[in-house]
């Protein structure tokens, strides 16, 4: 049956017009994501929102920009809110688009240390305090300041917390990598994701390092991510530098200027402790890492 | 005349008019030669009229999440120490100042604060003090100002200066990333603050050419401003030296020894605060700290210009074998380099052909690249674009 007076079947100008549409409306991005839901969230935008880009984010971040340019940045928009009921306090959004979310996760990784106070935003974690509030969801990072001394509000600062990050696609689970590190007596707080250099080495890296202490044995736990440099993967790479040697089977000994540390490989993965321990403590550690990684399945 | 006597009679009277035409030029070129070749020949600079000797290459801590790496910056060295407490929320700082123990009279340690209200700007200040750990913070600096009437403002003077009084701090100063000639004339012009921290690197102005203007006393622009400011006694510390920065091969001077280089061929600048977050990061701006503005300097810089001006690959290798369509990105990019940022148009078709299969073919038909990138590059982009000088 054709439309009326069109003589185009019907069904093919509703496919057309879908098609249009399709190639017409812009693709959607992360980057198109709005700052704050829409309709009433109870809060405003009081200065217009300004976009910053790897090539001129610095100019409004100045040199901090170094440290989100290692972590695949692409996007970053930032906005003065308010409570929309009386426009009181007001607050200074800076929202992160990243490449993935691992590389949201270490940058927020870089903002987290020990004696933090953090909450629960859904699936994210996020660092509290009287004046700001930092975060991550999907392949974003959120951070929140007090836009004036000695004005911030714990209660508004998670609620906009909770209005920004509901936003957001994606969740707050940190890399399955991280998971090395679910073992009795890793330091809360001290997992971070290193693009650059782990325990000041540029060689093994990129990769995730934590701290730990435990039964009088302090040192630092190390993933080290499998990149394309060289055949055969991360340790097959590693083992050729100066000052690594074999140390039994499937294990390596570096002596690296903090001292000594042991790596294996277990699966894709290279495994290692740093510290004063002993090879066996050390190797009792890489089973533990693996066990972690092993019962979650990945 | 004879022959032979006007031959030569013409010869001294081309030699004595060749020397009153081309004396001025062949002077001229000798001090630009000069000037380009000047080294810096002191490693330490004083810090414009505070009587604080730094050495050129001094330590932004600002992304430096680890002690060790600080220590180790001072243990060689270095000994101007930057932070403040606005950075990892407050934590940089304790970093700093775990780093220092025990070496705390070996670093000028330089720290900051933002306008405020009297008792909140010194209440700021103790704070660092206790996070830092220490009795006294060198330069105290008035944080992100860009105007005049900020270099004015009463109230930071006054808490400044009660600061100073009880032995809290010892030298005020300002940090300026936007407005920055303004800041340091109204500076100049005011007194009171005794150093002022600029973004300067060779991008500012006209770019590296400017090191050859300003060798000479012809700069213009921030440069310009440095170097007069300088002169009347106020101390100049460079930040953002890198224009970015990331790992290039090449030989020589590696891009950010050279952009330390060309940041300190101004002779108002005291020292530098490059970032440093690894033990090679520390070991490679340290050598830059004397290091002669050279001409091969100058064309590593102008090569790495034109590198950064498009944010070229910093050869990482993360991206191996990440297109779903086999594109061998590094490949393809680094050909890109040697045409776009090497001009070394033969070196960059006969790699790019070398690619065979995994070039960049396919880039032309695919919807999104999905390839990520460290540095952030528009990867299908620029693959696309070798491509379509290359193939």
């Amino acid at each position: 049956m054709r439309g009326a007076g069109t003589g185009v079947r019907p069904e093919i100008l509703a496919v057309s017009v879908f098609l249009l549409i399709c190639v017409a409306a812009p693709r959607a991005s992360a980057g198109s994501v709005p700052l704050l839901p829409e309709g009433p969230v109870g809060w405003t935008v009081v200065e217009p929102p300004r976009s910053f880009g790897p090539d001129n984010l610095y100019m409004e971040i100045d040199g901090e920009a170094e440290l989100f340019l290692q972590y695949e940045f692409r996007e970053m928009t930032s906005a003065i809110v308010a409570r929309a009921k009386d426009k009181g306090r007001t607050y200074r959004v800076e929202r992160f688009l990243h490449g993935d979310p691992r590389e949201a996760f270490g940058v927020y990784s870089q903002h987290r240390f020990p004696d933090q106070e953090t909450v629960r935003i859904d699936s994210s974690e996020a660092i509290l305090s009287e004046m700001s509030l930092d975060s991550f969801r999907g392949s974003y990072y959120v951070r929140i300041r007090a836009a004036g001394v000695d004005s911030g509000s714990r209660e508004e600062l998670l609620a906009l917390g909770r209005a920004l990050l509901g936003n957001l696609p994606g969740k707050g689970d940190p890399p399955a990598e991280t998971l090395a590190f679910r073992i009795p007596g890793v330091v809360p707080g001290t997992t971070v994701y290193q693009k650059r250099a782990i325990l000041g080495d540029e060689r093994i890296s990129p990769g995730f390092e934590a701290k730990f202490d435990a039964g009088g044995v302090r040192g630092t736990l190390l993933l080290v991510l499998q990149t394309g440099t060289g055949k055969g993967g991360a340790l097959d790479r590693l083992a050729t530098l100066p000052g690594w040697t074999g140390d039994g089977p499937g294990v390596y000994r570096a002596d690296l200027p903090r001292g000594p540390a042991w790596f294996s490989a277990r699966g894709n993965r290279v495994l290692g402790v740093a510290g004063e321990l002993s090879r066996t403590r050390a190797l009792e550690l890489l089973d533990k890492m693996d066990d972690a990684l092993g019962a979650s399945g990945r | 005349m004879q022959t032979g006597s006007r031959r030569r009679f013409l010869r001294m009277a081309a030699m004595a008019a060749g020397g009153v035409v081309l004396g001025p030029v062949a002077r001229r070129a000798e001090a630009v030669a000069e000037a380009l070749t000047r080294g810096n020949p002191a490693e330490a600079r004083t810090l414009g009229k505070t009587g604080i000797k730094v050495m050129t290459v001094g330590m932004g801590a600002m992304i430096t999440r680890d002690a060790d790496i600080v220590r180790y910056a001072v243990d060689r060295g270095i000994n101007y120490v930057d932070t403040a407490d606005c950075y990892m929320k407050g934590e940089n700082e304790r970093i700093v100042g775990r780093a220092l123990r025990g070496v705390r009279n070996k670093v000028v340690l330089a720290s900051k604060v933002h306008i405020m209200d009297v008792s909140g700007m010194i209440r700021s200040v103790e704070n660092s003090l206790r996070s830092l750990n220490v009795e006294r913070i060198d330069i105290m600096q008035l944080h992100g100002i860009s105007s005049e009437g900020e270099v004015t403002d009463g109230r930071a003077r006054e808490a400044l200066q009660k600061l100073m009084d009880q032995g809290k701090i010892r030298v005020p100063g300002v940090t300026t990333h936007s407005g920055q000639a303004t800041v340091l004339r109204a500076v100049q012009k005011h007194g009171f603050y005794k150093t002022v921290l600029v973004a300067y690197n060779f991008r500012s102005d006209t770019g590296i050419k400017t090191s050859i203007k300003t060798a000479l006393g012809l700069g213009e622009g921030l440069s310009a401003a440095i170097a007069d400011v300088a002169a009347s006694g106020i101390g100049i510390i460079a930040m953002k030296t890198q224009a970015g920065g990331y790992p290039v091969e090449d030989s020589g001077p590696s891009p950010h020894q050279a952009a330390l280089a060309w940041v300190l061929a101004n002779p108002g600048v005291a020292t530098t605060i490059p970032s440093m977050v690894s033990y090679a990061q520390v070991d490679e701006n340290l050598k830059a700290s004397g290091m002669r503005l050279s001409w091969r300097g100058i064309k590593t810089l102008a090569r790495y210009e034109e590198v950064i001006g498009d944010r070229h690959c910093g050869l990482c290798g993360e991206c191996a074998e990440r297109c779903p369509n086999g594109v061998d990105v590094a490949g393809v990019l680094r050909s890109l380099t040697y045409f776009e940022g090497y001009g070394q148009e033969m070196l960059a078709r006969d790699s790019y052909r070398g690619l065979g299969d995994t070039a960049a073919a396919a880039c032309g038909s695919c919807s999104g690249c999905v390839v990520p990138c460290r540095l952030g590059l528009a990867v299908g982009r620029l693959t696309r674009r070798a491509h379509a000088h290359l193939a």
